[in-house]
């Protein structure tokens, strides 16, 4: 190797360890490892592979697939044959021990899209499986539990004396056998609680929690902070008559769980920023703005909520093609950061989005004052074209 | 959120299972090379804060094409070469968008703005100035090859052009960036002996 290949080889080796140190390469794996499965799942792709993309979510062969695919077998296709389901460790069968460890969750995939995740220490069985559904028995501790909706669904969750029939939703699920207590927390959708104590089912929405037991009031462990309850009228009714009986359900506490909107509004910086950048690479652009506004008026000032400020800008110009609102981000940024790191990008993307949006004055205005404070930036040219029409 | 199933098996069982819809394979995809595709992309473009985006794009293609890969050895260049891709069309976006700046927004050129804290973060920007006057090809040649460290082979590859081809863009490229380099002090303590470089030929 010659003199100058042996130093061009150092030298990139030098620019590659201070790339390494300059970004945070784990970190941004992580982060676009999270956005890229949440689109994978939750957004079919119509293109030509299209009919690949759908089998992502409507078909999990589990374990079985695994297999099958050691073997060179073929595609999974729906068949009438109940669903399959399976754990990291392999498939597993009707009435085996689902057991989470001391120190982590474990989740379930099925065949049909649906999973569950049970809590540490967790603990349930699969009784049933049938085409669309399973019936499905925890025994003790907490479940996240997302079925997959389709018309047919039928999924049966039992808790101590209580089932939940699930159509298509997600919640998590606890039952706690030395206290009998029951509790429920819908993330979405829609659950029917029946049990030997309830007079008539009791439905709960997404947002809503509850707690029940069929045991004596005095065998209750005491309540929690109740919150205000916020119940469907149908639940109300079958409460209202006295609980103390034996055998009528008690409620312990309810309460309506935080909105993401709600979430922002007490979460850390960190926080917000890593859920701003976690949405936005989701492509939930409402739950991203959320985010960045909530760090704009909690945090006032901070070099975070001067980012989030151009950011905005930014998604509104690229992903909402919304010039206006992008240019009064931009404007906002360069007022109210006048020293900011960014401030000479936000000052270029305003003349931009000012001409997007047919603003000729403000694409001047914002023209003159680019070229006056950065003459040789990287969008002078683009301010003295405008300057020169 | 539920961890898919590991996926078992080497890249040719990968690609089948992505064709056929492993729900696990999408994350074995991303996990087995990843790392690969973000080296290239940030070897491409710089301490870009947009490489997750860019990253997550490229895998978003490739899932999309899955069904053209013919052949499974050549997996992880064919992911490099759609990370150069996305990458020269970001390039080519920006240079539409604001001349020659293809920096991150986070670390616009601004007369204004406070210098880099560290030499080693100033010789970066300095490498990517220059990166950024080449043409993009040359860039890409420049960028995978001695950034990056690909073997020429390889990087031909992510290129999408031929060897010879290659070489021809990498060697201009190589004139025209230590021709520059010699001319910036902030590049001199990364240039391994600087008269080496003066003294080009001379073995």
């Amino acid at each position: 190797m010659d003199a100058a290949r042996t130093g061009l080889k150092a030298f990139g080796e030098r620019a590659q360890a201070a790339l390494e140190a300059e970004t945070q390469p784990s970190e941004q794996i992580r982060l676009a490892r999270a956005g890229l499965l949440e689109r994978v799942i939750n957004a079919p792709r119509k293109h030509a592979g299209a009919a690949v993309a759908r089998r992502w979510y409507l078909g999990i062969a589990g374990a079985a697939a695994v297999f099958a695919l050691a073997l060179g077998l073929a595609m999974f296709r729906a068949t009438d044959a109940p669903v399959a389901f399976a754990t990291q460790s392999g498939e597993t069968k009707i009435g085996d021990v689902l057991q989470a460890s001391e120190d982590a969750t474990l989740p379930v995939t099925f065949s049909e899209g649906s999973r569950l995740v049970l809590h540490r220490r967790a603990r349930a069985r699969v009784l049933d499986t049938e085409p669309l559904g399973a019936r499905v028995l925890l025994e003790g501790g907490a479940v996240d539990v997302a079925v997959v909706h389709r018309p047919q669904t039928h999924w049966l969750f039992e808790a101590g004396p209580f089932r939940v029939l699930v159509r298509g939703t997600e919640f998590e699920l606890g039952w706690q056998p030395e206290q009998q207590l029951f509790s429920l927390h819908m993330k979405s959708g829609r659950v029917e609680v029946s049990g030997a104590c309830l007079h008539e089912p009791k439905t709960v929405d997404g947002g809503g929690s509850v707690q029940l037991s069929c045991a004596q009031p005095s065998e209750l462990p005491h309540p929690a902070s109740a919150q205000p309850v916020q119940e469907s009228a149908a639940a109300q009714a079958a409460e209202s008559e006295p609980a103390h009986a034996a055998g009528k359900p008690v409620h312990v506490a309810s309460s309506a769980a935080p909105s993401f909107e709600q979430s922002c509004e007490s979460a850390s910086k960190a926080e917000l920023v890593s859920w701003a950048n976690r949405e936005r690479l989701a492509g939930h652009v409402a739950r991203a703005r959320t985010a960045l506004l909530a760090l704009r008026t909690r945090f006032a000032g901070s070099s975070e909520a001067g980012t989030a400020t151009f950011t905005l800008g930014k998604m509104a110009f690229e992903q909402q093609s919304d010039y206006a609102q992008a240019a009064s981000w931009f404007a906002a940024y360069v007022k109210e950061q006048p020293n900011g790191p960014l401030l000479g990008d936000a000052a270029g993307r305003l003349i931009e989005a000012q001409d997007a949006r047919g603003d000729r004055s403000g694409a001047l205005r914002a023209a003159r004052a680019y070229v006056r404070r950065f003459p040789d930036g990287p969008y002078s040219a683009k301010a003295r074209s405008i300057l020169s029409e | 959120m539920v961890t898919p199933l590991k996926f078992v098996g080497d890249d040719r069982a990968l690609v089948e299972a992505l064709r056929a819809g492993h729900p696990g394979a999408v994350a074995a995809l991303y996990e087995r090379h990843a790392p690969a595709v973000h080296r290239a992309l940030r070897s491409a473009l710089g301490p870009d804060a947009d490489l997750p985006d860019l990253l997550q794009e490229v895998f978003l293609r490739a899932l999309d094409n899955i069904a053209e890969l013919d052949d499974y050895e050549r997996l992880r260049g064919w992911l490099c070469s759609i990370a150069v891709f996305t990458a020269r069309a970001l390039i080519r976006r920006r240079a539409r968008r604001a001349w020659l700046s293809v920096f991150s927004p986070q670390r616009a050129a601004s007369q204004e703005q406070a210098p880099p804290s560290t030499e080693a973060r100033l010789a970066l920007r300095e490498v990517y100035e220059l990166l950024d006057r080449l043409p993009v090809d040359e860039r890409m040649a420049f960028a995978l090859r001695i950034i990056d460290g690909m073997t020429l082979p390889e990087a031909a590859e992510a290129c999408r052009t031929s060897l010879a081809t290659f070489k021809r863009r990498l060697a201009r490229a190589e004139r025209a960036f230590v021709q520059a380099a010699e001319q910036r002090p902030a590049l001199l303590p990364w240039l391994e002996g600087g008269t080496r470089w003066t003294q080009r030929g001379q073995g």
